[in-house]
């Protein structure tokens, strides 16, 4: 009786965990898949699945971020274009060695997240609008800046096996070891930094992260400098693996990554969030994508198919959400 | 009317840790604290006592950063100090317990009591690694001196119990090496036991040389604890009497410029009043109510006219008996009937509809709701009754609230004020406004009087029993053992989920018995030896 409860109280404590919903789903599409298609457990196809993730998997991680602290990015899609637009126009037109230029492509979109999170602190104006102007901002000045001609004639062998267009031994791609390390190092962070629970305390009530002495301004900056920063990283890969910097390149890219920062567990209302999660969310969009590709389903259903499916995670959740909540009561 | 003289405040002794001076801090309308001055020593316990709205948590949250004052100055061991921020205050050696819940839900309880202050790992501590471990054995001493499992420092605090957060709370304050720990009403929510481990805290504090400030409404505490009292009144200082002079009659009379009845006369005076009362026909009938936890098969009626106790120790299940009824809690099996209707009701929504209005117990969290204004926060549970084409009529919300400030000696500069801006007492009766505005058959209060001042207490005692005389019928929950007797006409004991025994109220007593005598066998009942 004891361990049974003890046992079903661990069971909800699991299944209540951020991001723990949406791994059962993607676990359960894969063996349903196995059987529609033979090529889906296969390690090409998945090597695939994993070269095309690493992109949306640091965006989503970066969203979580400034999920957790009560905030939101939608300009990191435009961050990335213009990271990659400063890279590409670095090397073709100014001649900047490879490494030093990607060093400026990352620099810029580190600033510009800084950029959002002064804004934000210092003017005082909401998250969403500040990063929904700054979107449209960024995404014009790269429109004007080229004119709308795709940037081209940086490619070189070496940044397209940055970008992961050239393959390693077993398929596998740079941005895949990029992505694992820094998803590897900011979970490590999450779990044993102070970071961590300044993060949330900001995101959840900022009052009273006030009265804790938390350094509020701090934290907001931070979380989006490193937003910014994951956004350049990402443009920067991708001018790489593309060979030209179209003015749209990215777009619409920071919805995907705030799809799967939901569907890991973040809250849009802050203090909540899991970068496993986010992890797990975006390779399950990317899955999606692999999923409709393989049924041969039109490929005009994918938007439809991943807006069910944010539906399905979050119903998910929150029914988990209600009957662990009120289970939370008996304890302590 | 007599006037006490303003006694003289306590020269710079030169063991004076903390020095106010001329604390000015106005705010739009009111001048919350004018001009005050006193001084904290060093291992001592102070007092700072005051009605609701005297000023006391705006003096406490200029000490600790939170507001700026507008005028005079704070000392600390002579030094002028500009406290600019909470961190600052920390560094100062300050640290809070507010009055206000101040943990973050989704963090650990471990995670809660160092915010903003970890341990940090000597390796990659400039990271910000923390030292988890030395954080933990930091604090399982206080831990077991409250009775607080270790093993719940790593939970989020959201799945602790009301009473195990605040203990949170308090740790979070102590586990620090202060020069000064203030104290804005710690014991809410806290039982008899829990109250005796803070005192005990306190007293170790101030044996190690630390400052105590310790904001209470229970007066009665003072003189066994307190070396010195302020009093507050309107934002005034009154004066700092020496604690052992502190009895709680000379105290109301400073707090309030007059004499008060106290709760016991006020208690005592209608014994026997009520002795004879005739009750009327059932309203609300409870059988065989069980739920998940170790509530089982609770029955009892409530009849009109009549004020049902409920109370036990900490744990025994009597908030979770008013939850249950009134729909926050779910229930596994029972039923509950209104007017002998079965009436099922999920939600305090539903309760409201079927004519059961709820007071509920932590208003900070779970009563108000603080961007709304008081008006707003009177009417929301019976919209209905305002609205009109659809709209909510606001001329007549607002007039509404008024009456009820009148009736109900709600002081705030106009029903248009958020209600956050009102002292904790006046933001209770705002509340039991709210519930008497929806005109129910039955009010339900979850500790009606928490962080109360006393004036008030009476003024809510008064509340209740007139509603009753109306044709209500009450239901109190309460951890006051004066307040739960003396309200109710019968009190129903609970012990670890079941009701063990029903005690008469101290006014409907047929055979008089004395109040300690009853309170000896409430006790009696409620602490019976047994499994437990
Ligand atoms: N943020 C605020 N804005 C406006 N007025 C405020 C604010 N905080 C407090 N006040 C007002 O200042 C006065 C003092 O309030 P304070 O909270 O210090 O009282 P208190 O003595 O702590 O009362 P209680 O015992 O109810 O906690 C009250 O009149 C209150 O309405
Ligand atoms: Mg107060």
């Amino acid at each position: 009786m004891e361990t049974s409860t003890a046992f079903t109280d661990r069971l909800g404590a699991v299944l209540n965990r951020p991001g723990v919903g949406i791994a059962v789903f993607l676990v359960l599409v894969s063996i349903a898949m196995s059987f529609v298609s033979p090529f889906f457990l296969t390690w090409l196809n998945w090597a695939n699945i994993l070269n095309q993730s690493a992109f949306l998997i640091l965006l989503a991680v970066g969203m979580t971020v400034v999920l957790i602290g009560g905030g939101i990015d939608l300009s990191v899609g435009a961050i990335a274009a213009l990271s990659g637009g400063v890279v590409a126009w670095l090397v073709s037109a100014i001649g900047f060695p490879l490494p030093l230029a990607l060093l400026c492509g990352i620099l810029a979109g580190t600033l510009l997240g800084l950029l959002n999170g002064l804004i934000i602190t210092r003017l005082g104006i909401p998250d969403f609008v500040t990063t929904l102007a700054t979107l449209a901002l960024i995404r014009g000045i790269l429109l004007v800046w080229t004119q709308g001609v795709p940037i081209i004639g940086y490619s070189s062998n070496g940044y397209m096996m940055l970008g992961g267009l050239r393959r390693l031994p077993y398929g596998l791609t740079v941005p895949e070891f990029i992505t694992a390390f820094l998803v590897i190092a900011g979970i490590l962070i999450m779990r044993f930094s102070r970071v961590s629970s300044h993060l949330r305390a900001v995101g959840e009530n900022p009052e009273i992260a006030r009265l804790s002495g938390v350094n509020i301004t701090r934290i907001k900056l931070a979380s989006y400098a490193l937003s910014g920063f994951l956004a350049g990283v990402v443009g920067v890969l991708l001018a790489g693996r593309l060979g030209t910097v179209q003015p749209n390149m990215a777009a619409g890219m920071e919805i995907q990554a705030l799809a799967a920062a939901i569907i890991g567990g973040a809250a849009l209302s802050g203090g909540r969030g899991s970068l496993v999660g986010a992890a797990i969310g975006a390779l399950t969009l990317v899955v999606i994508q692999n999923v409709i590709n393989l049924t041969g389903i039109p490929p005009v259903f994918e938007t439809f198919v991943i807006g069910s499916v944010i539906l399905v995670v979050i119903t998910f959740d929150r029914v988990s959400g209600i009957v662990s909540g009120r289970r939370a009561q008996v304890a302590g | 009317m007599k006037i006490e003289p303003v006694e003289a405040t306590h020269t710079a002794l030169p063991e004076s840790l903390l020095q106010i001076g001329g604390l000015l801090k106005r705010f739009p309308g009111t001048i919350a604290v004018n001009n005050v001055s006193f001084a904290i020593r060093s291992g001592t316990i102070h007092a700072l006592v005051g009605e609701n709205g005297a000023g006391k948590s705006t003096i406490i949250k200029m000490l600790s950063g939170v507001y700026r004052p507008d005028g005079g100055e704070i000392r600390i061991k002579g030094q002028p100090v500009d406290i600019t921020s909470p961190h600052v205050a920390q560094e100062c050696g300050i640290s809070t317990v507010y009055q206000e819940r101040t943990l973050i839900a989704n963090l650990s309880a471990l995670d809660n009591i160092f915010l903003g202050r970890e341990i940090l790992a000597r390796i990659g501590g400039t990271l910000g690694l923390t030292d988890r471990q030395a954080m933990r054995s930091a604090v399982v001493e206080l831990c077991r001196d409250f009775e607080f499992d270790p093993k719940l420092l790593s939970r989020p605090v959201e799945e602790l119990s009301a009473l195990s957060r605040q203990i949170v709370e308090i740790i979070k304050a102590l586990a620090f090496r202060s020069e000064l720990i203030i104290l804005d009403e710690p014991n809410g929510g806290l039982s008899i036991h829990e109250r005796q481990v803070l005192f005990a805290q306190m007293r170790r504090l101030r044996g190690r040389g630390t400052a105590v400030l310790w904001v209470t409404h229970q007066l009665e505490e003072l003189a066994g604890m307190a070396d010195e009292v302020t009093v507050l009144r309107d934002g005034k200082l009154v004066g700092t009497i020496d604690g052992a002079e502190a009895r709680t009659d000379r105290v109301v009379r400073m707090m309030v410029g007059r004499d008060v009845e106290t709760i016991e006369s006020f208690v005592t005076g209608a014994k026997g009043s009520a002795a004879i009362k005739e009750h009327g026909k059932v309203v609300l009938r409870v059988e065989g109510l069980s739920d998940d936890t170790d509530l089982r098969d609770l029955a009892f009626t409530l009849r009109r006219g009549e004020v049902l106790g409920i109370g036990g120790l900490q744990g025994a299940g009597c908030s979770r008996i008013v939850e249950t009824i009134i729909g926050a809690r779910r229930m596994t099996s029972g039923r509950v009937l209104l007017d002998e209707k079965p009436r099922r009701i999920r939600s305090t929504r539903h309760a409201f509809a079927a004519g059961i209005a709820y007071v509920p117990n932590e208003r900070k969290s779970r009563g108000i709701l603080p961007t709304f204004s008081i008006a707003q926060n009177i009417s929301v549970s019976s919209l209905p009754a305002f609205a009109r084409m659809g709209f909510i009529d606001r001329k007549k919300e607002a007039s509404t609230a008024r009456g009820f400030f009148d009736a109900l000696g709600i002081r705030a500069r106009s029903v248009g004020d958020q209600i956050v801006r009102l002292s904790g007492g006046n933001q209770q009766k705002a509340i039991i406004a709210r519930a008497l505005a929806a005109k129910p058959k039955v009010i339900i209060f979850n500790e009606p009087t928490e962080g109360v001042d006393v004036g008030a207490k009476i003024e809510i005692y008064r509340l209740i029993r007139d509603y009753i005389a109306s044709g209500g019928a009450a239901i109190v929950k309460s951890s006051e053992l004066v307040e739960l007797l003396g309200l109710s006409d019968r009190v129903l004991v609970m012990k670890t989920g079941r009701i063990v025994g029903e005690l008469p109220g101290l006014g409907a007593d047929q055979d008089h018995e004395s109040a300690t005598r009853l309170e000896e066998k409430f006790m009696s009942l409620a602490a019976a030896s047994g499994v437990n």
